[in-house]
């Protein structure tokens, strides 16, 4: 029997190259899949964390202004009476939210993958 | 061979896996339910050297005895029995099919990492339930792939000098 | 050849595992005053709309209805739907188990403090003696279709209505052959069905920091609510005042950080996990063991109590 076979060489790669592309997959998906969910009343729009900005609400009709800074995002001024969304603090990581119930606003952040089918609070 | 040598191969190849799978659990390993496998060393042998009956025996006894000198018996029995002896089917499969190929590289490569998979399937239905199965998989598969690479070096220059003169 | 038929295994075990995952998909939206998300899955999502509205048209009727109720004045008695005097009767019921700390009436003094939705504020003592007079279930004259008020209460149901919205709307989704799916109304929900088998994951919010939490249970066909100290509430003078409010002493409760119930509706967790709030940990365990429904208690020391078998839910 030889030391290595031109069968192996072919046969490992491949395998190798399988298993490589599943992890380049899953780093990739990992990476991007992370995105701030703005709702407003029904509609839902999807915002990039990618880029720190301010995001002014005035063009859905709403007096508020929500920060995206360092892929978190948080109300930073808001009409409502309350004042809970911006007590609410920062957003960043899977799941968690803030929400401006007068405005029927609010932010969450959206991960492929979350831990929870849902939060009891 | 006759029925009598390969029962004594079934000993010698059991005894050094159980040996080499004993004394594995001693040496310590940087990554967290991952070993070399040392002992799958004797399994891959016998791939050149048993039929499957042997073979799976082999596995079975193997796996049984490895695990009453491991902790958590129950645990490890019911994913590495019959992970092992599904691996050592394909394993043995694909040496039927590529034999006049392939090199006990492949072999114990492919096993490895069947075997990683299989034992992520049973944790998996039994156990954790809600494992993050594809998330981690292909690290872990990775890793095997090598170890199985390693393993199958080994293997490999042991029957290659039992096997001088044979094939 | 043997190459390709190798590969075609290890192919088929690795895109098996792809094959297991049913999808569901998240759609949230601001139905009754909060944010309600509902969980299905992709074939099931056509449904959508429809449960909205269908959620939309309950929370109307209920706010019409109490409206309606709530304008009345003292001695005044009038015709009401038998769907909104059955909710008016479980109001009792409840406020009956808790020993009358728990008491839809109370809106009448809840409301001086700006509760629920602000700006809030101290009312003086005059104010809060007035509406305290007021406040009492017993004040409720039920008679058939009849309504009547025995005093100038105004009441508030948002401890269980939610509940029963999402209970109603639970009915519905069975009606539409839907199986699996969740509907959480602001971290009140029920777990229809048990995801392919799975369960579904329930984590309960940690009260202090959010992004944690304090408890991960397994649900399957089964309810869960959530009354905390942490959602509603204002501070004035270095003081906490919180929305839920004790009708003996009439005054905003502070007893525990969070309380959580599993129960078989919505509703009956909404509105116990209010009852057992207002309740010491012994009235709880008592009082659990009659209803058949799972507590867990988070207190000021940020200790966790469970009665009634919640740990039987919990997931390790």
């Amino acid at each position: 029997m030889k030391r290595i076979s031109l069968f192996d060489i072919v046969f490992l790669s491949l395998f190798l190259l399988t298993i490589l592309y599943f992890i380049i997959v899953r780093l990739y998906s990992s990476n991007s899949n992370k995105s701030l969910i703005l709702t407003i009343g029904d509609k839902q729009y999807e915002i990039s964390l990618e880029e720190d900005k301010v995001v002014d609400l005035r063009e859905y009709g709403k007096k508020m202004k929500i920060s995206i800074k360092d892929k978190k995002a948080r109300i930073i001024e808001s009409d409502c009476p309350d004042k809970t969304c911006i007590r609410m603090g920062v957003v960043g990581s899977c799941g968690e939210s803030a929400v401006c119930v007068p405005n029927e606003v609010s932010i969450h952040i959206k991960c492929s993958k979350s831990d929870y089918d849902a939060i009891s609070k | 061979m006759q029925f009598q040598n390969k029962n004594r191969i079934v000993a010698v190849l059991a005894a050094i896996s159980i040996v080499l799978g004993v004394m594995e659990n001693f040496l310590p390993f940087p990554i967290p339910f991952v070993r070399l496998g040392l002992s799958n060393i004797g399994i891959v042998i016998g791939v050149y050297l048993l039929d499957l009956r042997y073979l799976l025996f082999l596995g079975g006894l193997k796996s049984v005895v490895t695990a009453i000198f491991s902790t958590g018996f129950i645990f490890r029995i019911v994913i590495a029995y019959p992970s092992l002896l599904i691996s050592i089917f394909i394993m043995y499969l694909f040496y039927k099919f590529s034999r006049k190929y392939s090199t006990a590289l492949s072999i114990s490569a492919l096993g490895s990492v069947v075997n990683m998979v299989l034992q992520f399937l049973i944790i998996k239905i039994l156990f954790i339930k809600n494992l993050a199965f594809l998330d981690i998989l292909p690290y872990f598969l990775l890793i095997s792939f090598f170890t199985g690479i390693f393993i199958g070096l080994i293997s490999n220059s042991v029957l290659n000098k039992i096997l001088v003169g044979r094939s | 050849m043997p190459l390709l038929r190798k590969r075609l295994i290890f192919l088929i075990i690795v895109l098996s595992f792809f094959g297991c995952k049913n999808s569901y998909k998240q759609h949230s939206s601001f139905i009754m005053g909060t944010i309600v998300e509902i969980t299905l899955s992709k074939n099931d999502q056509h449904h959508l709309v429809d449960l909205t509205n269908y959620m939309n048209n309950l929370a109307e009727y209920l706010k019409a209805n109490i409206k309606h109720l709530n304008e009345m004045k003292m001695g005044e008695k009038d015709k009401f739907d038998p769907t909104f005097i059955k909710l008016i009767e479980k109001g009792i019921y409840y406020s009956e188990i808790s020993g009358g700390r728990f008491d839809i009436t109370i809106y009448t003094l809840m409301k001086l403090y700006g509760f629920p939705e602000g700006p809030y504020d101290l009312p003086d003592d005059a104010q809060i003696s007035e509406a305290a007079k007021n406040i009492s279930y017993r004040n409720i004259i039920l008679n058939g279709e009849l309504i009547g008020k025995k005093s100038n209460f105004e009441i508030d149901m948002g401890a269980y209505a939610k509940g029963w919205i999402v209970d109603e709307t639970v009915k519905k989704m069975k009606e539409f052959g839907i199986k699996d799916g969740i509907i959480n109304a602001g971290g009140d929900l029920y777990c229809l069905g048990d995801k392919d088998g799975e369960g579904w994951i329930i984590g309960i919010q940690h009260p202090d920091e959010k992004g944690r939490v304090i408890s991960v249970i397994k649900l399957k066909n089964k309810a869960v609510a959530t009354s905390g100290d942490y959602e509603r509430f204002f501070i004035k003078d270095g003081k906490k005042y919180i929305h839920i409010f004790d009708a003996l002493k009439k005054k905003p409760a502070d007893n525990y950080k969070s309380v959580s119930v599993i129960a078989d509706t919505v509703e009956m967790a909404d509105a116990l996990s209010t009852v057992y709030y207002l309740m010491t940990p012994e009235e709880i365990k008592k009082v659990c063991k009659e209803m058949k429904t799972p507590v867990m208690v988070y207190n000021h020391d940020n200790k966790k109590l469970t009665f009634c078998g919640w740990e039987q839910f919990e997931k390790n």
